[in-house]
């Protein structure tokens, strides 16, 4: 038998879940994604980049807005509440887009065969986790979008100025060691798609998922430790 | 006897703006306590101290061992729902196979209908240990406010601890069995005891003569 969801997850699912326009471009997104991977499967990196982006903006659901509007209060007075609901928040809050990142690796698979899926290759699998908890904390104190946003700010700021070659040049000729693995995890925190186009030593990865749990339990303690006055909603 | 919930000299500060300053509370079982104060007094900051909602600046929270969740309820004004979800749904997560709302969104029903809604979620059975209500009167109509006011008395037969915080000084006294006057996050020391049990209308005179002394300077 399957077990109970939790009260104050089926709350957060109700206030948490994806817009509306967000539940209409994620399958279409998904349908022209899949489309271009038939015509060409070698566009599988591509798609994985789009869907890393696409994670950047479901992912970061925001909590302080509504928790200031009282949406939260129900769940937040149960005695010793807030550890579950920063749990909760955080898996309500990554769910559409790991469903999303499973999909890419299950047609991988089936045009690909005998191959590890690209999503699911550790580096790709570093980089999902960095986005779905840099841009999931990035919103916290802020609200829904505001990570995607963010981010999106900065890469094009980078691309504006060039940056984002030289951080790509600095990404891939690192090298090993701890030194560099610190500094192509460095480039990689900025710009997670490098993750999918060059593959990173094993160092890097092992800091960039190292920064992802920091950025976790960051996120974690900042949902337990909220305090904000009600503010009116209108 | 002790109290599911108490505050104990606690102090809350927003910046530089003292909310609440030095208050000491305590709410028994079988009581209905009435928060009244003018706008601003700190009565929202006292409730949602009280039940684990905001944390004071200096002071301490007693909660009773043993509270489930669902024991401790905080019901803050319909503009603390969440406008987005249709209202059957919402309350259905807490009351399944709630069908007596309305099926539409939160967001375009009147106030009075997300009032009650919410209400009604509140003060769903089984009865809390604990239940705050804050302003809950506010855009009932009569029939619906009277069946607040019967539904609280309920709760406190069954032995919940209940506090509202309310300008509504006639339907405070239908329900409280003590208020606490709060005015500039203090609370006045003329606590007026209001019996033990549902008082009469006689009563709400009293309140308002004290609620306008709470205006005057001391």
């Amino acid at each position: 038998m399957m077990p109970a969801i939790p009260l104050h997850a089926r709350v957060l699912w109700a206030v948490l879940k994806p817009s509306a326009a967000f539940t209409v471009v994620l399958p279409l997104a998904f349908g022209g994604w899949m489309y271009l991977v038939r015509s060409d499967p070698l566009q599988i990196e591509a798609v994985a980049g789009a869907a890393l982006i696409l994670q950047m903006f479901t992912v970061s659901t925001g909590y302080l807005d509504r928790l200031r509007r009282g949406y939260f209060d129900p769940i937040l007075v149960a005695p010793s509440a807030r550890l579950n609901v920063a749990w909760a928040h955080w898996v309500i809050s990554v769910a559409p887009g790991l469903a999303t990142w499973v999909a890419i690796a299950i047609v991988d698979a089936w045009l690909r065969p005998g191959r590890l899926p690209v999503a699911l290759t550790p580096p790709a699998l570093a980089a999902f986790f960095w986005v779905s908890a840099a841009s999931w904390f990035l919103s916290l104190p802020t609200r829904r979008y505001a990570g995607g946003g963010l981010w999106l700010v900065v890469f094009i700021a980078l691309g504006a100025s060039q940056q984002l070659l030289t951080l790509r040049a600095v990404f891939r000729t690192a090298g090993d060691g701890w030194a560099a693995g610190a500094r192509a995890a460095l480039c990689a925190w900025v710009f997670p798609l490098l993750m999918l186009s060059e593959p990173p030593s094993i160092q890097t990865q092992i800091i960039v998922l190292a920064g992802a749990c920091g950025v976790l339990i960051a996120g974690l303690v900042f949902v337990v430790r909220a305090d904000a006055a009600l503010q009116d909603s209108v | 006897m002790t109290a599911p919930v108490s505050l104990h000299d606690v102090t809350k500060k927003y910046g530089r703006h003292m909310a609440l300053d030095g208050v000491t509370l305590s709410v028994y079982r079988g009581e209905i306590v009435g928060v009244i104060g003018p706008n601003g007094a700190g009565k929202t900051s006292l409730l949602r101290i009280l039940v684990g909602l905001l944390r004071p600046t200096r002071g301490t929270v007693r909660r009773q061992d043993g509270l489930r969740p669902g024991d401790v309820r905080y019901f803050g004004g319909e503009r603390t729902l969440p406008p987005q979800i249709p209202a059957r749904r919402w309350a259905s997560l807490w009351m399944p196979g709630y069908e007596a709302g309305p099926s539409r969104r939160l967001a375009v029903l009147s106030r009075g209908t997300r009032q009650r809604l919410g209400l009604d979620v509140a003060l769903r059975s089984p009865t809390p240990a604990v239940l705050a209500l804050d302003e809950p009167w506010e855009g009932l109509d009569p029939m619906a406010s009277r069946w607040l006011s019967g539904s609280l008395i309920h709760h406190r037969q069954h032995h919940a601890a209940i506090i509202i915080s309310s300008h509504r000084l006639h339907d405070l006294a239908d329900v409280c069995t003590r208020c606490v006057f709060l005015a500039d996050g203090r609370l006045n020391p003329d606590q007026l005891v209001c019996g033990n049990g549902p008082t009469d209308a006689a009563l709400a005179a009293p309140l308002f003569e004290a609620f306008d002394r709470l205006g005057r300077p001391q």
